[in-house]
């Protein structure tokens, strides 16, 4: 792929649901190739850094942004965290293949979809949409 | 004739094709891997291959040579075949071994080929969408 190499991103997701916070914490305690930054989506501080991404849509998908301004939604953006992490470049790798990645989009969006009533939602919200 | 001479011509008879043939199949299959691991570079990935089969062969035919001996007394067919038999188990097990190790070796170096080449590049999906300036903060 060509393009400047990417060494950070910001992971944009949606702080309200525990699922999410799970999977956050998660990726927090892996050892990270390259810088993982996290941000609640809909926040004032997403608004005020990405005036360009609309807030509903990042509450609605995972979003990561990179250091060069690039923008990945839902299964995408959970190949780009895997690759993120030390060790787990071969599964985002495998991932992204033509024969996993609609299978991985599936799974991603049937969960982003569900995760309302996968746990609890709602508690320890600090985040309203702008 | 002492008997030990038939078994020492069978034992060689068979743990040299044997060697052969693993040393054959190693040189046809590792210079797929190889060819990986060197990014389809034609002349390493052979000049590899060749210098691991060699090695191969010479580790694997002074086994072979320094094992001929047979230490056991041998009057009769029967105690020369145990003793053919004892032999080249022992070849064969060592063959077995240096094979898989050799397959490990070759993993290894595919394996780090592919992360090295992966640190500083790219996540592999296509974003999304670019915007071209630069973000807040990160200028």
């Amino acid at each position: 792929m060509s393009g400047a190499a990417v060494r950070h991103v910001t992971v944009l997701y949606d702080a309200r649901c525990n699922l999410c916070r799970t999977a956050r914490t998660w990726l927090e305690r892996q050892r990270q190739v390259v810088p993982l930054e996290f941000l609640a989506a809909g926040s004032p501080e997403a608004a005020a850094r990405y005036p360009y991404l609309d807030p509903q849509m990042t509450l609605e998908d995972l979003t990561v942004v990179g250091d060069g301004g690039e923008v990945w939604v839902g299964a995408k953006a959970w190949v780009v965290c895997l690759w993120a992490l030390d060790g787990k470049r071969g599964l985002a790798r495998r991932l992204s293949s033509p024969a996993l990645m609609p299978k991985a989009r599936s799974v991603v969006s049937f969960v982003s979809r569900h995760r309302r009533s996968l746990g609890t939602y709602g508690e320890a919200c600090d985040c309203t949409p702008a | 004739m002492d008997p030990l001479v038939p078994t020492y011509a069978a034992y060689l008879g068979l743990t040299v094709p044997i060697t052969l043939w693993v040393g054959s199949t190693l040189r046809r299959n590792g210079r797929v891997f190889l060819l990986d691991v060197f990014d389809g570079d034609e002349d390493l990935a052979s000049a590899v291959n060749h210098l691991l089969v060699v090695g191969f062969y010479l580790v694997n035919l002074g086994y072979v040579s320094i094992a001929l001996k047979v230490g056991a007394e041998v009057t009769t067919a029967t105690q020369a075949i145990e003793a053919l038999s004892l032999k080249v188990g022992a070849v064969v097990l060592v063959l077995g071994v240096l094979h898989l190790a050799n397959l490990y070796v070759l993993n290894k170096l595919r394996r780090r080929a592919q992360q090295s080449a992966w640190t500083d590049a790219r996540p592999p999906v296509a974003p999304d969408a670019v915007w071209g300036n630069v973000l807040p903060g990160r200028a």
